[in-house]
């Protein structure tokens, strides 16, 4: 916890910094006083002073809790690595390719990655999944779906 | 202001004859109590994966279906604490103590039946007592001007110490966080766009419900796809779907006094339903005549910790409703689906939409109702829903996180947003940083900032102007105290668990 609450800090200290940078090309309010860098100045101030406290306190031996470190042999975080660049996969192609296509690549791909080898109940449920949600989104409640390279056919 | 009782008759017409409202009602009461049973789904996590499903439905029916996804995830939370020893909500941890062991004699269905009909008495009087008191804080707050409503904001963000788990200094740099990312956008006075890159998206800030379900729903999607257990098959038998008379007539006192308990814990900004049942729970043992025979599995304990955290739902809606100020993390998505609706819960709501206020009185009210019907009714299916795979459940939430953000306004960014949420959330509570503080800062924020400028612009740039209304000066300093409070309240539980980590190891030992 000693190292992730130094990158904790640190990363608090980046942020603080820069939104006061950014801040500080904000124009002034010289009749009211406070303009409109006033309050994220305020914030990033106080971020800054926790994040610095949460380092001196690392460095004294006070971090509270334990938490595992990050492996990338880990299989429970290379799931989750695979898992989100298929989510960004689907929200590339979402437009593009459609909101039925992607959907059943999406939900079977998951299927497939958490364990799931049988194909019939990997079609049922992604069909099942894309159908479903998208009867209660079209149709129900009348929000259109890109149908991307299926436009026309739905 | 004083209590209308024509409007409340109409608006139980309202909710009643309207088949959609009922039918809401239902699906929101199903949704809910399926979400809490299942362990690793939370009530937070409920109701910002349906907010969606509620976009372009009048009001009244999307109110009454996140009303129902409230209380019925609350009840929820049981199923599985009694039968699989793993309570599927953090207010359902108590039910735990007594439930399980009941379910271990082979009395799961003595038990499951009084979780419901203890959950379904303190759910009642917590929305009897939020319908009846709400009005009159309401009234109170009517009185408010822009310096009262900047104090209301600190008050309300006091509550993050007391969200802020095992460390305040983490809890308050994921708050300080939300306040940034609530700064994203246009200034509120002058129109200056902060923080935007060009980006046009991003003119109103980071939207509300993308942002909350990445951070509530596919941030904890991560984080089950990376700890992936095994799914626990259910074996008890159930067979009893309400208590006996012999057991409610036991169970009464307690019922009636944990009630009150959930309604006062839940109406205090930032104590949860958690702590409204182990509070009611360590009572009924004190009250009792065998305290011995606690944790044994007794029925009087689900007694006391189901109809506490169901009544704790009531009085967390009457801050939220009277002043605007979430109390949890729940009350927090609902003041966000609010929101959505064009309304903007607190004294105002009283003014301008007293009807809607009546409504969702009446909605609570039946939603418990709806909560007692569906419970019983569909018990078995709650419970072989708890043995649902994850390979499946999953894939389904993952699609309903991805698409309930793209459906409102129907853009890809917000996918994006969702993603990147969630993946700053999941990181987030691996390193023991809470996520609830940033929602509330997102919500605060704003109201916050737009009334202190406000308030300079009406005095000119003086400062004083915050210290010149008593009621301001009176919020500010029960913000400081409970700040205070809140603190050394910290510091009591971490050294009553040191304590008991010290003797855990003891006892290990020997």
């Amino acid at each position: 916890m000693k190292i992730a609450d130094f990158i904790g800090g640190g990363s608090g200290i980046v942020l603080g910094t820069y939104v006061l940078y950014e801040g500080s090309k904000m124009p002034a309010d010289h009749i009211m006083k406070i303009g409109p860098s006033y309050f994220p100045d305020a914030l990033a101030i106080g971020l800054i002073f926790f994040s610095a406290i949460l380092i001196i306190y690392a460095f004294l031996g006070r971090a509270k809790g334990e938490s595992e470190s990050i492996s990338f042999k880990d299989k429970g975080i290379q799931r989750s690595l695979i898992s989100l660049a298929a989510i960004f996969a689907y929200a590339l192609l979402f437009n593009s390719l459609g909101y039925p296509l992607t959907t059943i690549m999406l939900v079977g791909g998951i299927m497939v990655l958490l364990g799931k080898r049988d194909p019939k109940q990997i079609a049922i449920v992604a069909l099942a999944t894309t159908f479903g949600v998208w009867a209660i989104f079209a149709k129900l409640l009348m929000l259109s779906m890109p149908m991307g390279i299926l436009d026309g056919l739905m | 202001m004083d209590f209308d009782f024509g409007l409340l008759y109409h608006s139980f017409g309202n909710v009643m004859l309207d088949w959609h409202v009922m039918l809401m009602i239902f699906i929101g009461v199903t949704g809910g109590i399926t979400i809490g049973a299942l362990p690793g789904l939370t009530a937070t996590m409920g109701v910002a994966l349906l907010v969606p499903f509620t976009f372009g439905r009048p009001p009244v029916e999307s109110l009454g279906m996140l009303l129902g996804i409230y209380c019925g995830g609350m009840y929820g939370g049981s199923i599985s604490a009694i039968l699989i020893r793993t309570p599927g909500t953090p207010a359902a941890a108590a039910t735990v103590l007594e439930g399980y062991p009941m379910g271990q004699r082979g009395e799961a269905g003595r038990a499951l039946a009084m979780a419901l009909f203890a959950s379904f008495t303190g759910g009642m009087i917590g929305a009897l007592i939020m319908t009846f008191l709400s009005p009159y804080v309401a009234g109170v707050a009517l009185e408010f001007s822009y310096v009262e409503y900047f104090a209301l904001a600190l008050f309300g963000l006091s509550v993050i110490i007391s969200i802020s788990g095992t460390s305040i200094i983490k809890g308050v740099m994921a708050g300080l966080f939300g306040l940034l990312l609530s700064t994203i956008g246009m200034d509120p006075i002058s129109g200056f766009p902060r923080f935007i890159y060009g980006q046009m998206d991003l003119m109103e800030g980071p939207a509300f419900i993308p942002t909350l379900i990445g951070l509530f729903a596919v941030a904890e999607l991560f984080s089950n796809i990376e700890k992936m257990g095994v799914t626990e098959k259910i074996q008890a038998k159930i067979g009893q779907y309400l208590p006996s008379w012999a057991d409610i007539k036991t169970s009464m006192p307690n019922i009636l006094k944990s009630s009150l308990i959930g309604t006062t814990v839940g109406a205090i900004p930032g104590a949860g339903g958690d702590i409204a049942a182990f509070v009611s729970y360590a009572e009924a043992k004190r009250s009792s005549n065998h305290p011995e025979k606690f944790g044994t599995g007794l029925v009087e304990g689900v007694a006391a910790t189901e109809s506490a955290n169901n009544a704790c739902s009531g009085g967390a809606m009457i801050p939220l409703l009277s002043l605007g100020v979430p109390g949890d993390s729940v009350t927090a998505v609902l003041l966000g689906a609010f929101i959505v609706q064009g309304l903007q819960p607190g004294p105002l709501l009283y003014k301008e939409h007293m009807d809607v206020v009546y409504n969702v009185f009446a909605a609570m009210i039946v939603a418990n109702v709806a909560m007692l019907i569906v419970g019983a009714v569909g018990v078995r299916f709650f419970a072989r829903v708890i043995g649902m795979q994850k390979e499946i459940l999953i894939p389904v939430i993952f699609i309903l996180s991805l698409c309930g953000s793209y459906a409102m306004r129907q853009n890809v960014f917000d996918i994006y947003l969702t993603i990147g949420f969630g993946v700053v959330g999941y990181i987030m509570q691996r390193y023991h940083y809470p996520l609830s503080p940033i929602l509330l800062a997102l919500i605060l924020g704003p109201m916050a900032e737009a009334n202190l400028r406000r308030s300079m612009v009406v005095s000119g740039g003086d400062w004083h102007i915050l210290f010149s209304r008593p009621i301001a000066v009176g919020l500010m300093i029960l913000g400081v105290a409970f700040m205070v409070a809140s603190v050394f309240n910290h510091k009591r539980i971490e050294k009553r668990l040191a304590e008991a980590r010290l003797s855990g190891s003891e006892g290990t030992t020997e």
